[in-house]
């Protein structure tokens, strides 16, 4: 890892303007939320904390929560649900609001729900020079000006220090189940093909270890009911509710959570694609899958330069998106400089220029 | 002034060579056809008119702008209610109807590749034998392109529960006003880096014209139960709105009607709509059979306990297409009422419906002309309809103001100047009023970075001093600064 050369750690948005307006250090700047993010891409020369960023204001009759940068994503949740609400978001792991953001981190909710470029209804934040700006607000209907809350939307801190973002609520969810059945990853896409004609209505459809998973929320009396479709279709089948629910779907986020040199590899395409996408995975040391939304996860331990940009090269070749998704403490830096290359090159990067005319978020990382 | 005379004539000697006549409309009478959209209080002749009929053309007909530097605006079916598609008169009027092949179908992948100009509604018709369909249902769905529903980020009667258009695009390719042909976003909701697609989904055609769309298909719901519910006062029916939402319902429509907005409908449908109350909600739930049976007992609950004096449950397929074609008729009937309306599309927190609805009342009595509310309720979309009588001296400016001071009061609750219509001209001198300076410096620098010559679009979204005079914009409605 490069060095931090040092940690500054505004307490108000103003401040951290103030300090970006008249910032001339050389190096790269690295907004950093709680500083235990587990999904680090590049040490940057000087760190930005947004940890004291932590307010939370929620209006519960409007289904909508602003909340700081620094706040735990998690602990917002819990917030929330006291409140019987909830951001329809699940990462696999936590971290702060901005890097929930900066990393576009959902889980199988995004199925139904969307991810996070769907969810965020505003955004505040502070440019490389020192410009505060937000976009979208506090209505979740809203068209007004450039949505620059997208921008921010998997930018992985390369545009801009996010201050504030303002998430669309909705009810927490009353009664949630899942079905589990045997399924091998070359099976996959017959599998969904028959979930789909069965006139079922999943929130998640989960792939981990040569099982699919169907996840239903909803009342009691709804979700019971499709299961039972689901059991009269495919018969044998395991049913996890209440706490084995919970504890089996936490098992299945946790294989895409990478450990000590792991990188998790997301390999995107069509649903009608899976074979190809579970294809590229097959050097993978784990593998998972969001079936209905035709992304793979890949784990792979100590991978090297080469291998990342072989893995780069297939996927575009075929036609497929790939990027790296998180990163286990002690991966190479090259690999990290390698993956955020590839984030900021081409119209993307001139984009992120316009924005941040210093490349101060970008420095020497244009590919 | 970035187009030339030079670089127009130098265009359309290229248009001569790549179109053919009923692709270059030069003749000034033809011209006229095209000087407005929706919004027809803003008219402009386009120096030319190209319809290019194949992606190709229109990629090498936006290469060409570029080059000699011509000012240009996209248009699909002109059905834009904020003056987005107004031709610039000093440039090209670029219309993609005639790209209107819905290119791939995957039900797997729940995706369909479609070029711009293909009509909203189609594509729901051309996925059903899928189980499928396109969930953006603006009013206009019959005639609207799904091209212009993306410069737009249209939104519709389901937004509730299924968002804008935004939400149902996964990818884009896009001809930006540099030439560059660029895919935005992926097949799937999922794609490496910033979210560009996003900023060009709603950047009201500033970005380029989109020449592919991915589109994310919904499973068609497998039940739908729709009521209207009628209340002795508008408190009454938003305090049902406000308690059907906190109980955890999440309808896929909320829609209010007041007294005259029922009126209006009730004469131009037939459809039998109670004209004797205050107020109306339109509420229909979808999904499992089961989950709506629960849902919707749940929901006339809550009706009840709030004050419903009647409701209507559809009965059928027919009734219900009936219940929605009275309240979608609400723009077209306010002609009933007056020669003449504003319509606006202001945005507020929906706990504000109270406030807001009783300021509309006393704006209307203090000027003297009848605004009918029709509106998203769900999300808090207003669409009051400010009608007057433009034959009575004064009457369209007082209409003006009334229409103006209605989105002040929705920023001053802490909402926005359009819900689903967009800026355009229509709205862009109350940009200001809603960002900050700062904000709008943010806003020009990522327009720049999809237009450097500031030739596409001119004039719309964002304001100029030429357009709207010197104002320093406020910091309302910022959240931050809020705090």
């Amino acid at each position: 890892m490069t060095e931090v050369r040092s940690v500054y750690s505004p307490e108000t948005p103003a401040e951290l303007a103030e300090f970006l307006a008249g910032f001339e250090g050389s190096g790269r700047l690295k907004p950093i939320g709680a500083l235990r993010n587990p999904f680090p891409l590049a040490a940057g020369d000087t760190t930005i904390s947004l940890e004291r960023f932590d307010w939370i204001d929620h209006r519960r009759e409007d289904l909508t929560v602003a909340a700081g940068a620094g706040v735990d994503f998690f602990a917002l949740q819990e917030y929330l649900r006291r409140e019987k609400q909830r951001i329809v978001l699940d990462p696999p792991a936590g971290g702060s609001v901005g890097a929930m953001v900066a990393t576009s981190a959902h889980g199988y909710l995004a199925h139904r729900y969307g991810g996070v470029r769907d969810l965020v209804i505003g955004a505040s934040m502070v440019l490389g020079d020192g410009l505060m700006a937000h976009s979208g607000g506090r209505v979740i209907k809203n068209v007004a000006g450039y949505d620059l809350t997208k921008v921010l939307v998997g930018s992985r801190g390369l545009v801009a220090a996010v201050v504030e973002v303002v998430f669309r609520t909705h009810p927490a969810a009353e009664f949630e189940a899942m079905a589990a059945f045997p399924v091998v990853a070359e099976r996959a896409s017959d599998f969904l093909g028959q979930l789909y004609g069965l006139k079922v209505d999943p929130v998640g459809i989960e792939w981990a270890a040569d099982t699919a998973y169907a996840i239903f929320e909803g009342t009691r009396e709804g979700v019971e009911s499709q299961l039972r479709t689901l059991i009269e279709h495919f018969g044998k089948d395991a049913i996890y509710s209440g706490d084995a629910f919970g504890k089996l779907i936490s098992e299945v986020r946790e294989i895409q959570v990478p450990g000590e040199r792991e990188v998790t590899i997301r390999l995107c395409g069509r649903a009608t694609r899976l074979a190809e996408l579970f294809d590229l995975a097959s050097g993978a040391d784990r593998v998972s899958a969001h079936l209905g939304m035709g992304v793979v996860d890949a784990v792979f331990r100590d991978l090297t330069v080469s291998e990342l940009e072989g893995l780069f090269d297939s996927a575009e070749r075929r036609g497929l998106n790939l990027e790296v998704r998180a990163m286990g403490n002690g991966v190479a830096d090259e690999v990290q400089a390698a993956t955020v290359a590839r984030l900021v090159s081409g119209f993307t990067g001139r984009v992120i220029a316009s924005l941040d005319p210093k490349r101060r978020f970008s420095r020497g990382e244009q590919g | 002034m970035t187009g030339t005379v030079g670089g127009l004539d130098r265009f359309i000697e290229f248009a001569r060579a790549l179109l053919d006549k009923e692709s270059l409309i030069l003749d000034r009478s033809e011209r006229l056809a095209y000087s407005c959209d929706g919004l027809t209080s803003h008219r402009a002749l386009p120096a030319v008119v190209a319809i290019p009929k194949s992606r190709d053309e229109l990629v090498l007909v936006v290469k060409a702008l570029a080059r000699y530097g011509v000012p240009f605006v996209a248009r699909g079916a002109g059905t834009g209610l904020s003056g987005g598609a107004l031709p610039d008169a000093e440039g090209v009027l670029v219309v993609t109807a005639r790209l209107d092949s819905i290119i791939e179908i995957d039900p797997l992948s729940r995706l369909a590749v479609v070029e711009p100009g293909v009509v909203n509604l189609d594509l729901s018709k051309a996925v059903a034998e899928h189980g499928l369909y396109f969930a953006p249902d603006p009013s206009s769905q019959i005639a609207c392109t799904i091209g212009g529903n993306v410069a737009e980020n249209s939104g519709g009667a389901h937004c509730f529960k299924y968002g804008f258009t935004s939400n149902h695009i996964l990818g884009l390719e896009v001809v930006t006003p540099t030439g560059e042909l660029v895919w935005l976003g992926g097949e799937t909701l999922e794609a490496p880096g910033p979210d560009l697609r996003g900023v060009v989904v709603g950047a009201e055609g500033t970005a380029g014209i989109v020449t592919r769309i991915a589109c994310r298909l919904m499973a068609v719901p497998e039940a739908r139960k729709t009521l209207i519910s009628y209340f002795d006062s508008v408190d009454a029916a938003g305090d049902a709105v406000s308690t059907i939402v906190s109980s955890g319902l999440v309808p896929a429509a909320v829609e209010m009607m007041d007294n005259l907005a029922l009126k209006a409908c009730e004469l131009a449908t037939k459809a039998g709509l109670d004209t004797t109350a205050a107020a109306a909600l339109l509420v229909e739930l979808d999904g499992p059979s089961v989950e709506v049976e629960v849902g919707f007992a749940r929901l006339c609950t809550v009706l009840e306990e709030k004050g419903a004096r009647e409701i209507w449950v559809a009965q059928s397929e027919e009734e219900r297409a009936l219940m929605w074609l009275a309240r979608k008729a609400a723009f077209a009937a306010a002609g009933r009422v007056a020669p003449a309306y504003i319509v606006q599309d202001g945005v507020i927190p929906r706990t504000a419906l109270p406030e807001v609805l009783t300021e509309i009342e006393a704006l209307a009595k203090s000027s003297g002309l009848a605004i009918l509310n029709v509106f998203h309720a769900g999300d808090g979309n207003l669409h009051p309809l400010v009608t007057y009588d433009p034959a009575i001296v004064g009457a369209t400016e007082r209409a003006n103001e009334v229409a103006a001071v209605i989105l002040s009061l929705c920023l001053r609750v802490g909402g926005s100047i359009t819900g689903e219509h967009g800026v355009g001209v229509d709205k862009v001198c109350h940009m200001p009023e809603m960002f900050s300076t700062s904000d709008l410096e943010a806003f020009s620098r990522l327009r720049r970075a999809f237009d450097p010559e500031g030739i596409c679009n001119r004039d719309k979204l964002l304001p100029t001093p030429k357009l709207c005079g010197e104002r320093a914009g406020s910091l309302s409605g910022a959240p931050v600064v809020s705090r």
